[in-house]
């Protein structure tokens, strides 16, 4: 895979995992709606600074869709906690591949490095709140 | 790299509009590194003695009923010996470590066992320490597997928890 290619899926799964987060915040509250809210933020740096690595490479980033269809129904803090997790789930695989095709020393791998860190911190908070009884060992890693 | 495409572990939404997922893997389960001939293989030795030397802490702490400080031992200690298993594998090193299994259940308090903010500590360190050879690691599989190990101690440094088990 080259990097451009994994800049490129790593910017789609962006594009849903900011959608999702919307769903996400919409039903939790307290502490964990002010998680959702950063963890958007975030998500958002995340997507604009992919666009750049992508057009630095003379890539078109894809845009966003209107909407997109959820994986999963969502109608209380669990299930949003559920979709949390699959959003960073998802992020993490894509940031996986994102390392494995950077040179060493890269802006790309250390961003990805630094982007998983942060996916794998959100992605044990949301499947704790969603019931897990265990932490992911090796986010991103290939089933 | 010719990796398959395996788009459904990332699709978590179905997009309304078609959006082109190239989503190749670039991992492939049935190569190994060698150790001999692998330039990576001073990196993931010591992030393999980094892994060893958590689970030791881990295990004294439990034998010495240390001060948890809102740490669940046990399911960061799952993560380490997860970790251990996947290091040996890269390395091509035999499988089943005794120091990967189940928890001791009971021995005596010690009074050297680490506290669980020095795990916490620990687990930050190491975490740099990991992100440091991921950066540098000359092959793409080896710096996936040690960024993902390290940012697994990354969060473990930072998670806390409710008396009722759930995250802050």
């Amino acid at each position: 895979v080259s990097i451009l290619t994994a800049l490129l899926a790593a910017l789609a799964i962006e594009h849903q995992v900011i959608y999702g987060y919307g769903v996400v915040g919409a039903h939790v509250h307290g502490r964990l709606q002010t998680s959702a809210r950063d963890a958007l933020t975030a998500h958002d740096e995340r997507r604009d600074r992919l666009v750049r690595q992508i057009q630095r490479r003379g890539g078109r980033p894809p845009v966003a869709a209107s909407a997109y269809a959820l994986s999963t129904p969502v109608d209380d803090g669990v299930t949003a906690a559920r979709l949390g997790a699959q959003l960073e789930a998802a992020a993490a695989g894509a940031l996986w591949d994102v390392i494995a095709a950077s040179e060493r020393q890269s802006e790309d791998r250390r961003l990805g490095a630094s982007w998983l860190a942060e996916s794998t911190r959100l992605l044990d908070q949301w499947r704790l709140v969603a019931g897990a009884q265990d932490l992911v060992a090796l986010p991103g890693q290939p089933s | 790299m010719s990796d398959a495409v395996r788009p459904s572990r990332r699709v978590v939404l179905l997009g309304l509009l078609a959006v082109p997922l190239a989503a190749c893997r670039g991992h492939h389960p049935g190569v190994r590194h060698r150790s001999a001939a692998d330039p990576d293989a001073p990196a993931l030795t010591a992030a393999l003695a980094a892994e060893r030397g958590l689970l030791a802490d881990y295990d004294r702490a439990r034998s010495a009923r240390a001060s948890a400080g809102g740490m669940p031992f046990d399911l960061f200690r799952a993560t380490h010996a997860a970790h251990v298993q996947a290091l040996e594998s890269a390395l091509n090193l035999p499988a089943a470590s005794p120091s990967t299994g189940a928890p001791p259940t009971s021995t005596a308090p010690t009074s050297t066992a680490p506290s669980g903010p020095s795990l916490r500590g620990r687990e930050a360190d190491t975490g740099r320490s990991l992100t440091t050879w991921a950066l540098g690691a000359r092959q793409g599989k080896t710096a996936a597997l040690l960024a993902s190990i390290g940012a697994v101690h990354l969060a473990q440094s930072h998670l806390r928890f409710h008396r009722s088990g759930g995250p802050t």
